[in-house]
C-alpha cells in the first residue's frame, strides 16, 4: 500500500488533550509559601531568643515582612481575573510510530 | 558598636565587662547578597525576552501565564528569604571580648548554632590575615586564636580591622594574666595579714 504523505503525517502525530484545573497550581503556590513563611519564622525566632531584638533587627525583619507580604499580594493581584474553577485544556503531541506503513 | 554591655551572653559572670564585640564585615555579606540578587535580575530578563520575542505571555489567561507568574513569584520569595537569613545569620554570628574571655557565637544553617568560649589565659598566640582582592581593599580578613589545647575552634573571617583586633586581645591577654599573677599575691598578703591580727593579743 502507497501511503499518502499527509495522512503519513496525521497519523505518526496527533495529539492528546488533557483538561484539569489550575487551582492545583495555585494550592503548590500556597504550600511554597506556607513552607517560606515557616522557615521566616524560625530565623525570627533565632533574632528574638538570642537577645539582638534591637534597632537593627527590628528594622530588617520589618522590610522583610512588608516584601513578602506585598509580593504575595502583587501575585494575587496580577491573577485576579483568572477563573481557578474553570478546567485548561492543554494538548500533548503524541508519536505513535509503532504500526509501520508497507 | 555602643553600650557594649547590655549584650546578653551566655553564662555572664558578674564583673565580666565587654570589652570588645566584632562582627564580619558589611562586605562579606554585601557579596551574598548581590549573588542572589543576580537571580532577581535573570528572571527579570527572562520575562522581557518572552515578551517581547515569544508569544507565551501574550495570553493573560494561558497555562504559561499563570505558571509563570506563580514560579517567578515564589522565586522572588525565596531569594528576599535567602537574603533576610543572610542577614540573621550575618547579625548572629558574634565574637565578644570581655575581661575575662572570648566568646564565640556563630550559626550555622537554620538548627545549628555553636557557643565557644575560651579564657584569655589560655591563649598562646593569635595572628591575624587580610588574603585576596576585596579584603585588601576593604580592610577585612581573618583573626586566628592559638590555644594551649589542640582544638582550632577560635577562627573567626571577615572582621573589619583584623590586626587592630587582634592586637587588642593580646592586650587583655596580657592584661588578664597579670591580673592572675597580682590576685593570688594580694589575697595571700591580705590573708597573711588578717591571721596576723588574729594572733595578736593586746596585753592584759
Amino acid at each position: 500500500m502507497q501511503a499518502d504523505p499527509l495522512f503519513y503525517m496525521v497519523y505518526l502525530s496527533y495529539t492528546k488533550s488533557m483538561e484539569f484545573s489550575p487551582f492545583i497550581f495555585l494550592i503548590a503556590y500556597l504550600i511554597g509559601v506556607i513552607i517560606l513563611v515557616l522557615l521566616a519564622l524560625i530565623n525570627i525566632y533565632h533574632i528574638i531568643r538570642f537577645g539582638f531584638l534591637r534597632a537593627p533587627s527590628l528594622v530588617a525583619t520589618f522590610v522583610f515582612v512588608i516584601l513578602i507580604v506585598g509580593i504575595v499580594l502583587a501575585t494575587l493581584q496580577i491573577l485576579n481575573h483568572i477563573d481557578w474553577q474553570q478546567p485548561m485544556e492543554i494538548t500533548i503531541p503524541f508519536i505513535n510510530n509503532n504500526e509501520g506503513f508497507e | 558598636m555602643k553600650d557594649l554591655n547590655k549584650i546578653h551572653f551566655p553564662g555572664k559572670e558578674p564583673g565580666e565587662i565587654i570589652e570588645m564585640a566584632l562582627r564580619r564585615h558589611g562586605v562579606a555579606i554585601a557579596k551574598k547578597i548581590s549573588g542572589l540578587l543576580i537571580g532577581v535580575i535573570l528572571l527579570a530578563v527572562v520575562y522581557i525576552l518572552l515578551r517581547n520575542f515569544t508569544e507565551w505571555l501574550d495570553d493573560d489567561e494561558g497555562l504559561f501565564f499563570i505558571l509563570f507568574i506563580l514560579g517567578g513569584s515564589l522565586f522572588v520569595l525565596f531569594i528576599i528569604l535567602f537574603i533576610f537569613h543572610a542577614w540573621v545569620d550575618y547579625y548572629l554570628d558574634i565574637w565578644l571580648i570581655t575581661n575575662q574571655r572570648i566568646v564565640a557565637t556563630e550559626q550555622k544553617g537554620l538548627f545549628n548554632r555553636v557557643v565557644s568560649e575560651l579564657r584569655l589565659d589560655r591563649i598562646q598566640d593569635v595572628s591575624s590575615e587580610v588574603k585576596g582582592f576585596f579584603p585588601t581593599l576593604f580592610k577585612y580578613g581573618s583573626i586566628h586564636v592559638q590555644t594551649a589545647s589542640e582544638q582550632d575552634k577560635f577562627w573567626f573571617d571577615d572582621v573589619p580591622q583584623p590586626e587592630l583586633a587582634s592586637r587588642k586581645i593580646l592586650e587583655l591577654h596580657e592584661r588578664y594574666i597579670s591580673i592572675d599573677r597580682i590576685q593570688p599575691r594580694l589575697q595571700h598578703d591580705q590573708h597573711q595579714h588578717m591571721t596576723s591580727d588574729q594572733d595578736y593579743h593586746p596585753p592584759r
